[in-house]
């Protein structure tokens, strides 16, 4: 599995493995399976979204290109 | 003063006063627009308020054509005139030659036409409405760097999805030069898809300042922009043509930041409950296997052995009765076999010969002779007849010729 997936791609592939578990058709090994998936899915969704941190970033003009800068507001 | 003067006589002197009155005859006076009738004649019959006082006007058909609005009530105006005397009713009034509308005034019947036109042309359309995306990754802003606005938002948006990159435009929000900074930013959002959601906006502020939001190249650029947008210009009260023809309108730049950001919140509780079911999922189909398993073990089949097994042992039984009587069945057969040939060698036995009478005689060697050719006088014989064994000795040998 894949480190670099978004939060939003894990957390839609939780929602598939969950949806999978609750098939009947599904079968007691890869039940096993799919549970400790989506319990490692679970943990990496709910610490990518304590983790996440904002970013903001503020446009500049040079040499007639835009280009990112870190945005620092004004404090009130 | 002791002659009486008519009605007629007053109002005529009176008239001729207020006519012949220098500041009365170019008036120019400012108020709010009530009891607008538009006369199918063409004239205009109106009052101009202010809070404390009326003035009845008219404007006649000819001036009126020349008018760049349709005046309503409320609309604050200026208008220039006349003040006339009616006599008949001795009512005086304002003939208005011309009329404007204030600043105010002015810039909202602007807006009204270019929302009109706008929205005839479409541009307002709910089917070209864009729905806004689920997880935005970057959210691109276009705004003020400073100013309330752009901090609502960046708080709103750290506070519910701080996964979200923000990407300031910086931009002019007011005056000149503000339609233009604000088209080139959504422009540029565009053309380089440097964003998966557009907040446009900025904080509150009078009809005047908000009035770059109102500008039809801006409409045209915000309309065929592919990235969604959120409009949040002012506050809730206020509307601009950026609203209309924005995707989603948010009436405050914080609210723009909430419509735009799913809540972490939302998904944390979301993935306590995914990861409930993930248990329950797994419970359930362990308590199901299990269930099935049991009915299987609880089957009457293996509830009653005996009866099981018994079928198993008549079976064998029956198997082993058949296997007794084949064998037997065998073995007669045989044993009536062997015991005929056992009479058919009787029958061949040389025994059988001796029974009936025939002797067998044996050499010296017991070798049966069948010939006593190479018989010698004085040779030992052995001769058998029936049970019975004689030695002899040969006294005589003779050969028939």
């Amino acid at each position: 599995m894949s480190t670099e997936r978004t939060f939003e791609e894990s957390l839609k592939l939780l929602e598939e493995i969950v949806e999978k578990l609750e098939d009947q058709n599904t079968s007691l090994e890869e039940a096993m399976i799919l549970f400790g998936d989506g319990v490692r899915l679970s943990d990496e969704c709910a610490q990518k979204l304590e983790n996440a941190k904002q970013s903001v970033h503020a446009l500049i003009e040079k040499d007639g290109k835009m280009e990112k800068v870190e945005f620092v507001g004004d404090e009130e | 003063m002791e002659q009486a003067l008519t009605v007629s006589q007053l109002n005529q002197y009176i008239r001729m006063r207020l006519e012949r009155d220098e500041v009365l005859q170019q008036v120019c006076v400012s108020g709010e627009l009530s009891n607008v009738t538009l006369h199918r004649s063409g004239h205009i019959y109106l009052k101009i308020k202010d809070e404390q006082s009326v003035i009845s006007g008219v404007m006649f058909r000819f001036n009126a054509a020349g008018l760049d609005f349709v005046p309503k009530e409320g609309q604050r105006v200026t208008v220039y005139g006349c003040i006339t005397v009616y006599e008949p009713s001795g009512s005086y009034q304002i003939k208005i030659s011309a009329m404007k509308l204030d600043g105010k005034g002015q810039l909202y019947a602007a807006f009204q036409k270019l929302k009109e036109k706008l929205e005839r042309l479409g541009l307002f359309d709910q089917q070209h409405k864009q729905p806004l995306p689920r997880f935005p990754k970057r959210i691109g802003v276009i705004t003020s760097p400073t100013g309330a606005a752009v901090r609502d938002i960046i708080r709103v948006c750290g506070r519910r999805y701080p996964q979200a990159e923000i990407v300031l435009y910086p931009a002019l929000v007011q005056g000149e030069q503000a339609p233009d900074s604000l088209l080139t930013a959504v422009e540029w959002f565009d053309a380089n898809r440097a964003a998966d959601v557009l907040i446009i906006g900025r904080g509150g502020g009078s009809i005047e300042d908000l009035w770059a939001f109102n500008d039809e190249a801006l409409a045209y650029a915000i309309y065929n922009c592919e990235i969604p947008t959120v409009s949040a210009v002012g506050h809730e009260t206020d509307y601009t043509i950026c609203d209309f023809v924005a995707d989603v309108r948010a009436a405050t730049p914080s609210m723009a930041a909430e419509l735009v950001c799913p809540d972490s919140d939302e998904f944390a509780k979301r993935i306590s409950v995914l990861r409930n079911r993930l248990g329950k999922a797994l419970d359930n189909k362990c308590q199901m296997l299990s269930a099935r398993f049991t009915a299987l073990r609880n089957h009457p089949i293996f509830k009653d052995e005996e009866r099981l097994l018994s079928r198993f042992y008549m079976r064998l039984d029956e198997q082993n009765e058949q296997l007794y009587r084949d064998i037997k069945d065998l073995v007669d057969i045989r044993t009536t076999r062997f015991e005929k040939a056992v009479i058919k060698l009787d029958a061949l036995s040389p025994l059988a010969t001796l029974a009936r009478g025939y002797a067998a005689v044996y050499d010296g060697e017991d070798q049966i002779l069948r010939s006593f050719e190479s018989t010698r006088i004085g040779d030992r014989l052995r001769i058998k007849l029936k049970n019975t064994t004689a030695d002899c000795s040969v006294e005589k040998v003779e050969i028939e010729k």
